[in-house]
């Protein structure tokens, strides 16, 4: 089973026939591209719609979450009805299973949140907004834990745009750790496991890491990975 | 802007961040006397060149100096087998 994933495209109407020549091969090099996030620069229509033309030469599947860029014009909702009028399943605690050459393959997709890291992390404590913030990825890793249980799948990858683990954050400046993501999304995972979380957001980080429960995690910012895509080859 | 180096340091990063001609949130600013360093790496030249422009708004009286990349992405995706 082959699985390509990208994430921080950041795509922009700037963006125009940036991304389409790397995405040339990918139908043929794996059976589904991933978009782990910030498919878009700041979330507008516009910029989703130059994403979309990019993705048209895709004959795969193409499942994405969004990510906080995609967030930042409060049109989320527009930037996923662009992409799925052209095929694209935005994953917002979703799952999907796909029959992949005999195997079926389930992802669990959630953009996820922050807090911090196991030892480092924020709580749901004191003021409404701290709570909030903390809540927040709290339901993310809840929706990733229900939608693993819920999977019948021979292979199980979790796609989010926020890191669940601090060894694929490594290299950004410490003091935005608890920005980048949470240790909530990897305890949900270690929960029900899983064969690979996907993530981008920190595009200084690095590109390996490792649930403390032993699932790998895989950071694929497009600054950091730099090259159009990555290919997992994962099987049962 | 006469607020000392470190708060128009993170003035100049907010407004990297919030001007949606760049919305990034990873340029780092160095400020020393007039002289303002840029780097980093965005997708495109638009917004490299933006970032450059929005430094002058902000920071009229000083010099910029734009290190900042256009990020280069190879042709070939590679792979991994996780067994």
């Amino acid at each position: 089973m082959r699985i390509a994933a990208v994430a921080d495209v950041h795509v922009g109407i700037d963006s125009a026939d940036l991304l389409r020549p790397g995405l040339a091969h990918v139908s043929a090099d794996a059976d589904v591209l991933l978009i782990a996030g910030d498919l878009t620069q700041v979330g507008a229509p516009e910029e989703a719609k130059v994403l979309a033309g990019e993705l048209e030469g895709v004959e795969i599947p193409v499942l994405a979450v969004l990510g906080n860029h995609d967030h930042h014009s409060d049109a989320p909702h527009v930037v996923r009805e662009v992409l799925e009028s052209v095929g694209v399943v935005v994953l917002d605690g979703d799952t999907v299973t796909l029959d992949v050459g005999g195997q079926r393959l389930g992802v669990v997709g959630d953009t996820g949140f922050g807090g911090g890291f196991a030892g480092a992390s924020g709580s749901a404590f004191g003021e409404p907004e701290m709570k909030h913030f903390m809540r927040r990825t709290e339901r993310s890793a809840e929706r990733i834990d229900h939608g693993l249980r819920a999977l019948d799948a021979d292979v199980r990858v979790v796609l989010l745009h926020y890191s669940p683990v601090k060894d694929t954050v490594v290299g950004e400046r410490a003091e935005i750790f608890p920005f980048l993501g949470s240790y909530l999304l990897a305890h949900a995972v270690d929960d029900v496991g899983a064969d690979l979380v996907v993530h981008g957001h920190a595009h200084a980080g690095s590109e390996q890491g490792v649930t403390p429960g032993g699932v790998r995690v895989r950071n694929v910012a497009l600054p950091l990975i730099r090259r159009p895509y990555r290919v997992f080859h994962l099987d049962e | 802007m006469d607020d000392a180096p470190q708060y128009r340091v993170q003035q100049l990063q907010d407004a990297l961040c919030s001007d949606e001609r760049v919305a990034a949130l990873d340029i780092h600013v160095r400020i020393v006397d007039v002289d303002v360093y840029l780097q980093g790496q965005v997708a495109t030249e638009a917004r490299r060149g933006c970032a450059e422009v929005i430094a002058a708004e902000l920071l009229p009286d000083h010099r910029i100096h734009n290190d900042i990349r256009v990020l280069t992405v190879l042709d070939a995706a590679d792979e991994e087998h996780l067994a």
